[in-house]
């Protein structure tokens, strides 16, 4: 007999390569993601303004803070896709055992969230250009915070890369959970919409730990313990499942 | 070499015994059928072997490894149905390519050769593929990978009858090019009980039998003779099945476990029963089947 | 209770509706024919695209000090209250920056009767006797740019007033009200959550932890100024008539008519 012996780095690099080719809709989806919420940014997110002698004045903020939002969506929407049984199964056809699949689940993540970063923050650019393009330049006043340098998008992609990993994170614990039993799907919105309701609220709370955190090492330190505190929960659940039972 | 050693196997669904206390060995390099009715936890076995699903009680080795989570177990054996699912995203050129990736073994001239003789296209998707064609291809996929463990849970389903038959010579003529160990599951052993060295049958998640296929050729016997005659000499015998052949005329298919020419003196007629056959009666649910339920 | 619940409702909605045309898009997606190409081309094409607006960002004039764009901050910290100043003072001598409209009428009536059409209100009218009795009326419109967040919101946009004299009638007609709407752009969370001073305070508050970075406000009713808040100032209007000698006004409201300098 011979046997192929194959170390679990290996098969880890190796199925993290077909996830970036067979996930690929993933990324599709990204790009959908990201057109709707430029699409819903071009008439502005913020707008304020009053009247005063002859002019009723409305000033249109316009930011990329949608496109974040969204794809915080689309990370939390596609760790929950890529536990269900569809994919979890397809791992099972090449080589794989439970924990060389959770390994290569969380580097895909890990991936996406870095690219979901960059587009998110290149978007906002492109946001910049599509509304300097289309306003008249009597009305076009520019950025009203500080000029932007060059290492402001170096900041956003990396926060918005660690936001985003951390919503992957807590759908691939979501998505896992719901897998052990279905009715899950319904316990969990509910604790979600307790926690909303719950007095102080503790989504505020949650809320204010990460967007509150104005040191990014702080933030760094922040969002990567919670991300791994959470992957490795939602390994508790995956480690017993079975392939098409 | 034992391959698969099993003891006491026993998988339950919701307390329902799928397996049931199975001990079973199976050895390498070899062709066995897995034979058994529907229900009789075929699929439920092979997917233990290959680690999709845990045991419930019982020990379980495939390549001296518990097969739940080995990494081992999994990159030296394939498990074929016509479930399996593949990436609706990559096309079956792109399966093939992922398939060498993975399995150090892969032989992809075969699979090229076999997928332009089947007519497939690279750039179709397997979801895209007639229920007969994902079978065939499924079938490509798991030999191509050359897995020391291979298995085949029915794997002739869908597909028309040209088709089996190229199936059946494929698998042979791979076989004796590079020999492993192969496991076939079936509901009926008729068409191709030539491919196979072992056959273990199995009825309600337990073993009934486990030989040679040689053997279960010469495992009984049919006589046929007058009612008194017959109904005599089965006294002692163990009966597999009989039926009244004519008036005054009775039909016994019986374990083979005497000499033919004793029966044959006292005015019986031997007649050899074909294996397949032997499964049937060995594992009908009542002696008399479903004419005497209705 | 049932207040956090109406005001998760339309997050909760938003968020259906992103679901449902997310699902229906990527449905599209699904059964097009091209969708090979499709799916293969609009992730790079994408990326490109973006590469090409964030390359171009750099090159266009899209900050707020730079190019066209940058006339529109308002860098001072305070305007003179024109509601205060004439009062006050007397004298307009400070205003020379915000005047928008100048009209010299002749009249040889000695009773002006001054009515205000049209929708604006002219809050403000300040009446000053000059010494000549030359049958001339000299008018001044005053006005002070409205200003939110920083940006001036109505330099170059204030419409047309009309003035003029006819017999014993002075008639002021205000524009009808026009929409400005300013462009600004504003810095993503991503990055205004690690640069942005204040970033949250308001939160801290509800949330109960943290120092509170509120600031007290003096009363500053009674000053000329007015400063800016939160980036914001208000827009005040004046109209400063100069009369002849021997001319008398006569307003239908009078108690936004007075008279400064010499006068009563």
């Amino acid at each position: 007999m011979s046997f192929n012996n194959v170390p679990i780095t290996q098969i880890v690099l190796k199925q993290y390569r077909y996830k970036l080719r067979a996930y690929y809709q993933v990324f599709t989806s990204l790009v959908v993601m990201q057109l709707l919420a430029l699409l819903f940014s071009s008439g502005g997110i913020m707008t304020s303004g009053g009247g005063s002698y002859g002019v009723n004045a409305h000033l249109n903020t316009y930011t990329g803070d949608l496109i974040i939002i969204f794809t915080f969506l689309w990370g939390f929407i596609n760790a929950i896709t890529i536990t269900t049984k569809a994919y979890r199964e397809d791992d099972f056809l090449f080589v794989t055992n439970r924990q060389s699949q959770h390994l290569s689940n969380m580097l895909f993540l890990a991936t996406a969230s870095v690219i979901g970063g960059l587009t998110a923050t290149l978007a906002g650019y492109l946001l910049r250009v599509i509304i300097y393009w289309t306003s008249d330049e009597a009305t076009f006043a520019g950025m009203i915070d500080d000029p932007t340098t060059f290492i402001d998008p170096l900041i956003s992609i990396v926060t918005v890369a660690l936001y985003v990993v951390m919503f992957c994170a807590f759908g691939y614990l979501i998505g896992n959970i719901i897998q052990l039993h279905r009715l899950f799907m319904v316990i969990i919105p509910v604790l979600v919409v307790g926690g909303l309701l719950f007095d102080p609220p503790i989504t505020l709370k949650i809320y204010a730990f990460f967007v509150g955190e104005t040191n990014i090492l702080l933030f760094l330190l922040k969002t990567v313990v919670t991300t791994v505190f959470l992957f490795a929960c939602s390994f508790v659940p995956l480690r017993q499942k079975e392939v098409r039972p | 070499m034992n391959v698969i050693e099993a003891t006491d196997l026993t998988k339950t669904y919701k307390g329902v015994p799928a397996v049931d206390g199975l001990t079973v060995t199976i050895k390498s390099d070899a062709i066995t059928g897995i034979i058994g009715r529907n229900g009789a936890g075929k699929t439920t076995l092979l997917k233990m072997l290959v680690g999709f699903i845990k045991e419930t009680s019982g020990e379980m080795n495939v390549f001296s490894e518990h097969p739940f989570n080995s990494l081992h177990v999994s990159a030296n054996s394939i498990f074929i149905d016509d479930h399996m699912l593949f990436p609706d995203a990559l096309t079956l050129g792109e399966l093939l390519k992922e398939g060498e990736r993975f399995y150090t073994n892969w032989d992809m001239t075969f699979a090229k050769t076999l997928f332009d003789y089947f007519s497939f296209h690279p750039d179709q998707h397997h979801n895209q593929l007639s229920k007969g064609k994902k079978t065939t291809f499924n079938m490509i996929f798991g030999l191509a990978t050359r897995s020391e463990l291979t298995i085949f849970d029915e794997p002739t389903t869908g597909m028309d009858a040209a088709v089996r038959n190229d199936f059946y010579r494929v698998l042979l003529k791979d076989y004796l090019a590079h020999p492993r160990t192969i496991l076939i599951s079936s509901h009926h052993l008729d068409e191709f009980d030539h491919l196979l060295e072992d056959v273990l049958l199995m009825d309600e998640g337990q073993q009934v039998l486990h030989m040679p296929m040689d053997d279960l050729k010469e495992y009984a016997v049919s006589l046929t003779g007058p009612d008194a005659v017959v109904g005599q000499w089965l006294y002692d015998k163990t009966v597999l099945a009989k039926k009244q052949s004519a008036p005054g005329m009775m039909q016994a298919v019986v374990k083979q476990d005497f000499a033919i020419e004793q029966a044959e003196r006292l005015g019986m007629k031997a007649t050899p029963v074909a294996a397949s056959d032997v499964c049937i009666y060995l594992t009908a649910k009542t002696k008399g089947g479903i004419d005497d339920v209705l | 209770m049932s207040n956090v619940l109406i005001g998760i409702m339309p997050i909760l909605l938003l968020l259906a509706v992103i679901g449902l045309l997310f699902a229906v898009g990527m449905r599209l997606l699904k059964s097009t024919k091209l969708s090979g190409i499709v799916r293969r081309w609009l992730f790079p094409g994408y990326l490109l695209i973006l590469v090409i607006a964030f390359g171009l960002s750099f090159v266009l004039p899209l900050e707020g000090d730079s190019g066209a764009s940058g006339d529109r901050t308002f860098h001072k910290k305070k305007l003179p209250d024109l509601f205060m100043i004439p009062q006050n003072t007397g004298s307009i001598d400070m205003l020379d920056d915000y005047l928008v409209n100048t009209w010299k009428l002749e009249t040889d009536e000695e009773t002006l009767h001054l009515v205000i059409r049209g929708q604006e209100n002219l809050n403000n009218i300040a009446v000053k006797r000059k010494k000549a009795a030359d049958g001339v009326v000299e008018a001044e419109l005053y006005v002070t740019p409205y200003v939110i967040d920083g940006i001036d919101m109505t330099t170059g946009f204030l419409p047309k007033t009309h003035m003029e004299v006819h017999g014993r009638t002075l008639a002021v007609e205000t524009p009808d009200r026009k929409r400005v709407d300013i462009s600004v752009f504003q810095k993503n969370v991503s990055v205004r959550q690690f640069t942005q001073k204040g970033w949250l305070s308001s939160l801290d508050e509800r949330g109960g932890f943290g120092v509170s970075t509120s600031e007290t406000t003096g009363n500053k009713a009674s000053s000329p100024w007015e400063y800016k808040n939160n980036g914001r100032l208000h827009s005040t209007e004046l109209l400063y008539l100069e009369i002849p000698a021997d001319v008398e006004i006569e307003g239908r409201n009078n108690k936004n008519i007075y008279m400064v300098g010499n006068g009563r």
